[in-house]
């Protein structure tokens, strides 16, 4: 009787060992969530708004805060760099140091780690995230990058995780995409290693697929956790695209700059005969605004190039980076106004998502400019007024 | 028809005009001459009224025999010997101008005597025969120079709107050329304005121009002319010493040359040097040229000082010379009367004593301007605490009809550069039935709160719907329409 008793109780501890491992508790649905999946569709009448950073014109770029104001205004999508620490963690963070967005400098403990790498090319020299383990990481407080800009939470908003950044996303009233990018792939795959033989852009998609992110641009798993990968890195891209086949965007760095991991030119990678390559993996480029407009020295815009028109041509959207409202970012042309800025992206050059630091005001152009309800009855009604009057 | 026969005219005022943009003047060829090449024609007054009787001419202003010939469109005016705007002429008659211009030298506006007498038939068919001059030349125009569609019926111009807070282009769009010039104003003009705005101050010989400081440093080249290099002194204006080149110590003739500059660093440079500043006239002229009603708000700027340095020889102050160029140009009327919305006008100023002056001259609306709050008014020494009290509203608001602060006094702002709680001054002024019209509303970030997120429009969006302004003034004329247009567009049938 007693060893039975064992026996059972034992195979009972390990079924519920196990089982608890393994099964999950029934699921019910939040009480926040009981919208069952009602959720406000991602917009796709009109321009993607991308809040570069999230809305870091007003908070530390790439912090929890920068990302739901970025959603509360209204972003169709929030915008990350994925990083990885020392110890393997995926972070979001831009730069490779952290020293512009940090108060790592305050932090005496970590004044021995200072160090130079050699990053595409460039000698870098600063505090590297990859010298830094996750633990250490959390200890630190982002800061607001620009001077001109509100200084008041330096310090007080932590670095996140790649899985926090998506959980706000995933949290959002609305459906909210997700950008993310693999970051400086070749410094990071140098730095960084994970066990079983696992490159930084197997744990990328690995966290993505975590988290249900999955499907073709525009398939309907894709509209219900929409998510473009985005990289300066051709190689990381194709190679993703073997593990997921949501949707890449290509970006393309200042003219001057070479790719990081296969060298090649501006003028190589922009070339029809790259795009007619590219194009199998990615849908589409994402690149600097000021290469597809040129600036004279007087700040006012030159002829445009024709990069747009050949991406589409190709069957490439075009996202180009950065839009910012302050107007040392801004050229006469719009006469210190971001939101001629929009309507000249957005009309004359027929863009298909714009990066903005500031997805409020974005959102507020497009809702005046282009209210997504253009189709209701209430709009129709005004549209057959004017038509009456003659407009 | 005229040639060989002769009888002499008594000398009369001769035609002139002022092209507002080029600052030319000169005799012109009144349509009415038709397509002769007469030499400057003098009209006997008698002659001009039996003309403008028998074809119809609309008289402007009677003591200027200012009148239209009705086929043309075309404007002109006998006046003294002083120079008054004009409309835009057709290509072909400004090229005629031109050709007359050049074949008689004229260049300056100014005194122009002409020494030549005209002449005509002395035959007994004379009246009829400039008469008939005048008819055939009316009639035989029509077919060489087109009447401007925009110019045949003033009584159909766009009417200033009433139903938003006013949009007033402060010096002009200054965000994109040097501020009061006429390329400023016309800009603004075209992006909307309800208003233009501009700054009045007397040159030494009086004559009022567009400029907002008293000194010419930092918004045109006078540091370029060495001519000029000895003329920089010091002064004590409003208790501060300010040292530089004083328009008061300048000619007409002199400030003619400059070339105006942009002010601040991180605007356009490109324009630097090439427009000139521009008379108060001649700011007139651009707003009653524009295709749509535009009012004009001139101020009364720095009075003590300009009145301390500046003296007219029949005894005018500044003041009077300015309300005289007014009433010369037909503004006139209480706010919102019939002759106000035809012309409308704000006269404003820091200085409620010639605000107070000049509302025993006119009816016009002033609008009485406050500084920030460490500042003292110009001519009665009262601090900002005093001249926004609730007994000050009480007082001023039977001369004036608004009040125009400096925003940042409406709302403080704390260090960190983010609002702090506003203050009542709206709602007072409000309760005294005061308009409230802010001052300045710039789009650059250095000049926006953090509350706006860097943008301008958010800032509209508070000042408009939040605290209830009845007006701004803004160097970005053409973003503070467009904000409007997009969130509280005119109903299109008025």
């Amino acid at each position: 009787m007693d060893s039975r008793c064992v026996v059972i109780s034992l195979i009972l501890c390990v079924l519920i060992v196990f089982g608890c491992g393994e099964a999950r508790r029934v699921d019910y649905p939040l009480p926040s969530k009981n919208g069952k999946g009602n959720k406000q569709q991602l917009q796709i009448t009109r321009p993607f708004n991308i809040a570069h950073r999230g809305a870091n014109g007003e908070l530390p770029e790439e912090t929890a805060p920068a990302y739901m104001r970025a959603i509360d205004e209204g972003a169709d999508f929030i915008e990350t760099d994925i990083l990885a620490t020392k110890d393997g963690i995926l972070i979001c963070h831009h730069d490779v140091i952290l020293d512009d967005t940090t108060n790592i400098k305050q932090h005496k403990e970590f004044a021995h780690r200072k160090t130079s790498h050699v990053v595409q090319g460039v000698n870098t020299t600063g505090f590297f995230v990859v010298d830094f383990t996750w633990a250490e990481i959390q200890t630190l407080g982002a800061t607001q990058r620009y001077l001109f800009r509100d200084q008041q939470y330096n310090g007080k908003f932590p670095i996140i995780t790649f899985e926090e950044y998506i959980a706000i996303a995933l949290d959002a009233p609305r459906v909210v995409g997700i950008y993310p990018e693999i970051k400086n792939p070749v410094h990071i795959n140098e730095n960084v290693k994970w066990p079983n033989g696992k490159r930084f852009e197997d744990i990328f998609v690995e966290t993505l697929k975590k988290y249900g992110y999955k499907g073709t641009y525009l398939s309907k798993e894709w509209l219900k956790q929409p998510c473009f990968v985005q990289s300066f890195a051709p190689t990381s891209l194709i190679y993703a695209s073997n593990l997921t086949d949501l949707p890449k965007i290509f970006l393309i760095d200042d003219i001057t700059v070479p790719t990081q991991d296969t060298n090649q030119t501006f003028e190589e990678i922009t070339s029809d005969e790259y795009f007619d390559y590219i194009r199998h993996y990615v849908v589409g480029i994402g690149p600097w605004k000021d290469n597809i407009v040129p600036v004279g020295t007087n700040n006012f815009l030159e002829l445009p190039t024709d990069l747009i028109a050949r991406a589409h041509a190709h069957d490439l959207q075009v996202h180009p980076y950065t839009y910012r409202n302050e107007n040392q970012f801004l050229h006469f042309d719009f006469k210190q106004d971001p939101y001629n800025e929009y309507e000249y992206w957005i009309n004359t050059m027929g863009v298909d998502g714009l990066f903005t630091d500031f997805t409020g005001s974005l959102h507020q152009y497009q809702q005046w400019a282009s209210p997504l309800n253009a189709n209701s009855k209430s709009s129709l009604m005004q549209k057959l007024a004017k038509m009456l009057e003659g407009n | 028809m005229l040639s060989g026969h002769r009888f002499s005219v008594p000398m009369l005022p001769v035609l002139q005009y002022h092209c507002g943009i080029s600052s030319i003047c000169g005799t012109i060829f009144s349509p009415c001459q038709g397509v002769r090449r007469i030499a400057r024609v003098h009209f006997c007054n008698v002659w001009v009224v039996v003309c403008m009787v028998v074809l119809r001419l609309q008289v402007i202003n009677a003591s200027h025999f200012h009148f239209r010939c009705e086929s043309s469109g075309f404007f002109a005016y006998f006046g003294g010997s002083t120079c008054h705007s004009c409309v835009l002429l057709t290509f072909e008659e400004k090229k005629r101008v031109d050709d007359c211009m050049a074949e008689f030298e004229i260049r300056q506006c100014g005194a122009y005597v002409p020494d030549e007498k005209i002449y005509m038939s002395n035959q007994t068919g004379s009246v009829p025969v400039i008469l008939l001059l005048l008819i055939v030349a009316c009639g035989a125009s029509r077919p060489l120079v087109e009447p401007l569609p925009s110019k045949l019926d003033h009584g159909h111009k766009k009417p200033l709107q009433t139903s938003r807070p006013f949009n007033v282009a402060h010096r002009g769009s200054n965000g994109e050329f040097p501020e009061e010039t006429a390329p400023a104003y016309m800009r603004a003009v075209h992006e909307g304005a309800d208003f233009i705005e501009t700054d009045i101050l007397a040159t030494k010989d009086g004559v009022l121009i567009c400029h907002h400081d008293v000194n010419l440093d930092d918004s045109t080249n006078i540091k370029d002319h060495r001519e000029f290099a000895d003329r920089k002194r010091t002064i004590e204006v409003q208790g501060v010493n300010i040292t530089g080149y004083f328009i008061v110590d300048f000619t007409w003739e002199e400030i003619q040359i400059l070339g105006t500059t942009q002010r601040y660093s991180f605007r356009d440079q490109q324009y630097n040097g090439q427009f000139p500043i521009i008379t108060f006239e001649e700011y007139i002229s651009i707003a009653l040229d524009a295709p749509r009603v535009v009012g004009i708000y001139p101020e009364i700027k720095n009075p003590v000082h300009v009145n301390d340095h500046v003296k007219w020889s029949d005894g005018r102050k500044f003041e009077d010379v300015f309300l005289d160029t007014l009433k010369k140009y037909g503004y006139k009327g209480s706010y919102l009367s019939k002759d106000w919305l035809k012309k409308p006008c704000f006269i404003q100023s820091f200085a409620p004593t010639s605000l107070v002056y000049l509302s025993n001259k006119t009816e016009l609306p002033m609008v009485f301007l406050i500084d920030d709050v460490t500042i003292l008014t110009e001519d009665t020494k009262q601090t900002y605490a005093e001249i926004t009290s609730d007994k000050y509203f009480d007082y001023i608001s039977q001369y004036v009809v608004g009040i125009g602060p400096w925003k940042d006094t409406i709302v403080p702002v704390k260090a960190n550069n983010h609002l702090q709680q506003p203050t009542d001054l709206i709602a007072r002024a409000h309760a005294h039935n005061l308009q409230v019209h802010p001052y300045t509303y710039r789009l650059e970030n250095q000049f926006l709160h953090f509350d706006f997120h860097q943008d301008a429009y958010k800032e509209y969006d508070y000042w408009i719907n939040k605290m209830g302004v009845d007006g701004l003034f803004t160097d970005f004329t053409g973003s503070l329409h467009q904000y409007q247009e997009w969130t509280s567009p005119l109903p299109s049938k008025s």
